[in-house]
């Protein structure tokens, strides 16, 4: 029971010369390097996330709906167009950015989102969520007043309305694409869409809106796309 | 007695208009009854708050004045001293290095508080609501907020001031089915807007922080 054969005497030699050698090649004592910024860099570009977020936020906006609506056709349109990446919506970049893109607090300028996103603690956040792009997107719909003209009129027998109107339409959107494995080179993108609502009554007015909306958001989507897939690393992401 | 009797009577047959008055009058009643109730607002967020730490061990204070706050309406009730409670729980926690709770009773100034450096605590919260229409005129919700932080002596070291508010004019019929849950939500982006606001304001000032390092001094010193 107490001997030990060859074989175990030479495996424990084996192991006591192991630990001798990584002894003196200080592995046992010298804590692994902390990463280097290239290997962060690496962490950034192997992360597989696209952030959505509206900004500027307008606080008078109803109730963010616009922004809700660009949202969910951009997030569509870029699950299609470059399905390697995974979206997070803008409440979700919202929540994981508080409280730093608030109405109140948000940044002011390209200049500020900058010097945000430089933010050690901003980073390590959005790395540790998979962020590699961030798309700051903004617009709004503008409407003119109604032209022509509808005439109604009741008596006795009846009531209807006669005529015809129309508005024109224009939906504006800009996006700053940020890539965060190169911050210092934001990418502008912009679309828009005109069109007109008509509005023709014979007996009942019947108004038929115009969808500049999702015209300008399929647009944007497009540009955003195309840019994300021009880079050179994520023609290689499969 | 009458009436009652009339509106009691199923035999007798009504006209037309009285009946769709009465079907009129019981959705309104219904749709009052199913707005009545509290506002429900997250108290809380995922994601701990981004904050440039202040290194020092505080703890954590909520006037019963911010605790206690309510607004009431004759739809609805909204708490927000405990939604407001909860999310500056949350935020004090991510702004200092340590924190603990502080005493309720017998009240921290007069206990010994020499175990942390300071106490910060949510004086105020005041918040206001008024409804608007589905005609055009907006709801307004306002939320103000009030914090200081003191040294374990109870001297005032720095107090803050945030306000946020929030109009929002309704689509129409967006906030008939539940009038609480429309509110709410306007509700928690106001107290969000807020609490973030007074976060950054901290997180900037210089006070603070040179208060934060005299008292890593003092612990340092022998």
């Amino acid at each position: 029971m107490g001997k030990s054969t060859g074989h175990e005497r030479s495996k424990t030699v084996n192991i006591e010369r192991a630990i001798i050698v990584l002894f003196l090649t200080g592995s046992l004592v010298v804590p692994p390097p902390a990463a280097t910024s290239a290997e962060k860099d690496t962490e950034i570009q192997a992360a597989q996330n696209i952030g959505l977020l509206w900004w500027p936020a307008d606080p008078a906006q109803s109730m963010y709906s616009f922004s809700k609506d660009i949202d969910r056709c951009l997030t569509q349109h870029l699950l299609k167009a470059v399905p390697q990446f995974t979206l997070l919506r803008h409440e979700t970049v919202q929540d994981m950015l508080y409280p730093l893109m608030e109405p109140g607090t948000q940044p002011e300028n390209e200049h500020d989102f900058a010097a945000l996103l430089r933010r050690k603690d901003v980073r390590l956040r959005l790395a540790d969520k998979g962020v590699r792009f961030l798309v700051a997107f903004s617009g709004s719909t503008r409407s003119e007043d109604w032209q022509g003209g509808i005439f109604c009129g009741g008596g006795y027998g009846g009531a209807g309305c006669l005529g015809f109107s129309w508005a024109d339409k224009e939906t504006a959107l800009d996006a700053v694409l940020w890539d965060l494995a190169d911050i210092d080179r934001p990418e502008l993108a912009q679309a828009s869409e005109s069109g007109t609502s008509i509005m023709p009554a014979f007996l009942l007015p019947i108004p038929i809106p115009a969808s500049t909306q999702a015209g300008a958001c399929r647009e944007l989507g497009q540009r955003i796309s195309t840019i994300i897939k021009e880079k050179p690393d994520v023609q290689n992401i499969n | 007695m009458r009436v009652r009797k009339r509106i009691g009577s199923r035999a007798r047959p009504r006209s037309g208009r009285r009946g769709l008055a009465y079907w009129l009058v019981l959705i309104q009643v219904m749709s009052v009854a199913s707005c009545t109730g509290t506002v429900e607002v997250p108290d809380s967020q995922e994601a701990v708050p981004l904050f440039r730490q202040i290194d020092a061990k505080v703890a954590k204070s909520f006037a019963t004045k911010a605790r206690l706050t309510e607004v009431e309406t004759a739809l609805f009730r909204a708490e927000v001293g405990a939604i407001s409670v909860g999310r500056f729980d949350q935020a004090f926690d991510a702004m200092f290095t340590e924190t603990t709770v502080a005493p309720n009773w017998p009240p921290w100034q007069r206990v010994d508080m020499n175990h942390v450096d300071g106490i910060v605590q949510l004086e105020e919260a005041i918040a206001d609501i008024e409804l608007g229409n589905d005609a055009g005129i907006p709801d307004l919700v306002q939320v103000t907020y009030k914090a200081c932080l003191y040294d374990n002596r109870a001297n005032v070291v720095q107090c803050w001031d945030s306000s946020a508010s929030q109009a929002h004019k309704r689509n129409v019929g967006e906030c008939l089915t539940d009038m609480s849950v429309c509110i709410g939500r306007q509700l928690e982006i106001t107290v969000r807007d807020a609490v973030a606001r007074m976060m950054v304001q901290i997180e900037n000032d210089p006070v603070i922080r040179t208060w934060a390092s005299q008292q890593a001094t003092r612990e340092a010193r022998p």
